[in-house]
């Protein structure tokens, strides 16, 4: 109970509407109290704004039932919020106008400008790209490289879930996970990681299902061995050494040998390696 | 003669749209819109995990395998992913169906914001607004990306500016026209029915007010009317997809089943305190 009333739940929310508003709609939301006043008691005004906090409240319910949260739930809100921010256009250019420094410029050069200023800042900010997670790319690359593709058969083991890996480099992706999924197997029998690969169930859907289950390091080099594929690739986080482990215990000599290195920023690398 | 008259009439059109300075503003911004979801898209190619999703399932449907194209993701509502499915049968390609779909829808967009602000307040307003949404940063990312969400704000919002047209005293029959585009919308992301939540709550806020002036019996009646109407367009858009889709493994339909998990999620949290900060 005291947790809805809190601030600082109001404020976490609160900021990620403000981020995805952008700075030009707040500013002109602004000033926009006077137009709405126009518009108060007429029916399509009831309806809209109605509609508005509807979105407001299904968003803020999401917020606090614990689901991943996306901005992008909030563009109803965006698109909505632009055209109250619209009203206070007018609001805005009167205040510009008492502005001494403005007070010679015709009104009309004046929302001339502000159109600029608008267009030209949420434009520069809507162009601005960024490279997200480059290695992707830089990995799919690799695997592509000196393959033919459409006439060789490669596959990738990631133990980094990410599909778009399989789209890049088009190969057949297999996951490689160290949470085993046991339900499907004896009790007294627990392998140490699985791969997981996605085919027509029990109740024929396409699913993630185990595909192998690896018991041994012995095992495991033996089946890359006998993989029929002429690339098998192995991805793995380079925090994420326990596979490694488990051939560096059991003394058994690692089936892959290392082809590149993959960083994103400073704190995460990526390791892709090969069958030998 | 006839045809050569019919195009001359055509053209004295085509330049009274000159003549008609709001509308000659709102193409210009059109163009803007267009051209800046443009550049994004050939700026952008970074790729989001679901985009992946609907390109292996508008394939699979594409190659008229409905059952794994469902199994791939069953909540997901089919409209955008059909969209794909049918440029990719075509031979455009599901990627460049997906990225035009949401270029195209994010420029359309403009036309219920514009046409929003100007019933609400006046014409001036929805240039206004219509430039904020054509050059909104984030309405510009979401236009040039394989995601269903532009598309799905298209929808909506063209639901709400005929709901609002609605309100306005039309004929009860009107009221389909937002339950359509309320059905399209929940096609594409399942946030669309709250266009119908929204449209029954100003009913019952109307029949209040009406009440209270003493025409709350003739309201009533045209209320009850609208809102069968709009409920009506809504079933008749998205309960025959639904039944065609249960042949498969989708779970979709018209009500999302996690509202209620939305709901005890928050409530749980609302009660244990143990909410996110």
């Amino acid at each position: 109970m005291n947790e809805i009333l809190s601030i600082k739940t109001w404020l976490a929310f609160l900021g990620k509407i403000t981020d995805v508003v952008f700075p030009t709609v707040l500013i002109l939301l602004f000033f926009s109290w006077n137009g709405i006043k126009s518009a108060k008691g007429r029916p399509e005004f009831r309806f809209f704004l109605i509609f508005l906090l509807l979105i407001f409240a299904s968003r803020f319910m999401i917020f606090f039932s614990g689901v991943p949260y996306q901005g992008r739930y909030l563009y109803p809100i965006v698109i909505a919020l632009s055209i109250v921010a619209a009203v206070g256009f007018n609001g805005l250019i009167a205040f510009l106008q008492r502005m001494k420094r403005l007070q010679n410029f015709s009104s009309t050069r004046i929302t001339a400008a502000l159109i600029a200023v608008i267009i030209v800042v949420n434009a520069s900010k809507g162009l601005y790209h960024i490279a997200d997670k480059q290695w992707i790319r830089d990995v799919s690359a690799a695997i592509g490289q000196d393959s033919k593709k459409g006439t060789e058969k490669t596959i990738l083991i990631s133990g980094v879930d990410d599909i778009r890996l399989a789209y890049h480099s088009g190969a057949e992706f297999i996951k490689f996970t160290a949470n085993p999924d046991n339900r499907l197997l004896p009790v007294d029998k627990y392998p140490k990681f699985q791969l997981l690969k996605m085919m027509t169930g029990g109740e024929a859907y396409l699913l993630w299902l185990p595909y192998y289950n690896i018991y041994s390091a012995e095992d495991f080099a033996s089946e890359i061995r006998s993989i029929r594929a002429q690339r098998v690739f192995l991805f793995l986080d380079e925090k994420d050494r326990n596979l490694q482990d488990l051939f560096e215990n059991e003394k058994v000599p690692f089936p892959f040998k290392q082809k590149a290195v993959f960083k994103e920023g400073k704190k995460k690398t990526f390791i892709l390696y090969e069958r030998e | 003669m006839f045809i050569f008259g019919q195009i001359t009439k055509m053209r004295i059109k085509v330049f009274d749209i000159y003549r008609n300075r709001t509308l000659s503003y709102f193409l210009l911004i059109v163009v803007l819109a267009l051209g800046l979801r443009v550049a994004r898209a050939c700026i952008d190619d970074n790729l989001d995990k679901d985009s992946v999703i609907y390109m292996w399932m508008a394939n699979k449907a594409a190659a008229g395998n409905f059952y794994d194209a469902a199994a791939l993701n069953e909540r997901m509502p089919p409209l955008y992913i059909s969209a794909m499915a049918a440029g990719e049968y075509i031979g455009i390609g599901a990627y460049n169906t997906g990225m035009a779909v949401s270029i195209l829808a994010g420029t359309l967009l403009l036309i219920p914001v514009f046409w929003l602000g100007k019933t609400i307040f006046d014409e001036k307003i929805g240039l206004i607004a219509a430039i904020i949404v054509a050059t909104h940063p984030y309405l510009i990312r979401i236009s040039a990306e394989i995601m269903r969400d532009s598309l799905f704000l298209l929808l909506l919002f063209a639901g709400l500016a005929y709901a609002v047209r609605a309100t306005m005293g039309k004929s009860c029959y009107f009221w389909c026209v937002p339950g359509i585009f309320a059905g399209l919308a929940v096609m594409t992301r399942t946030e669309g029915i709250e266009l119908l939540v929204a449209a029954m709550v100003w009913f019952a806020i109307e029949i209040y007010l009406a009440f209270r002036i003493g025409s709350g019996k003739k309201f009533l009646a045209r209320a009850l009317l609208s809102l069968f109407c709009l409920s009506a367009a809504f079933l008749i858009v998205t309960v025959p997809v639904q039944i065609l889709l249960s042949k498969t493994p989708s779970t979709w339909g018209p009500v999302d089943q996690r509202i209620a998990g939305f709901y005890h999620g928050f409530m749980g949290n609302y009660q244990s305190g143990n909410m996110k900060k």
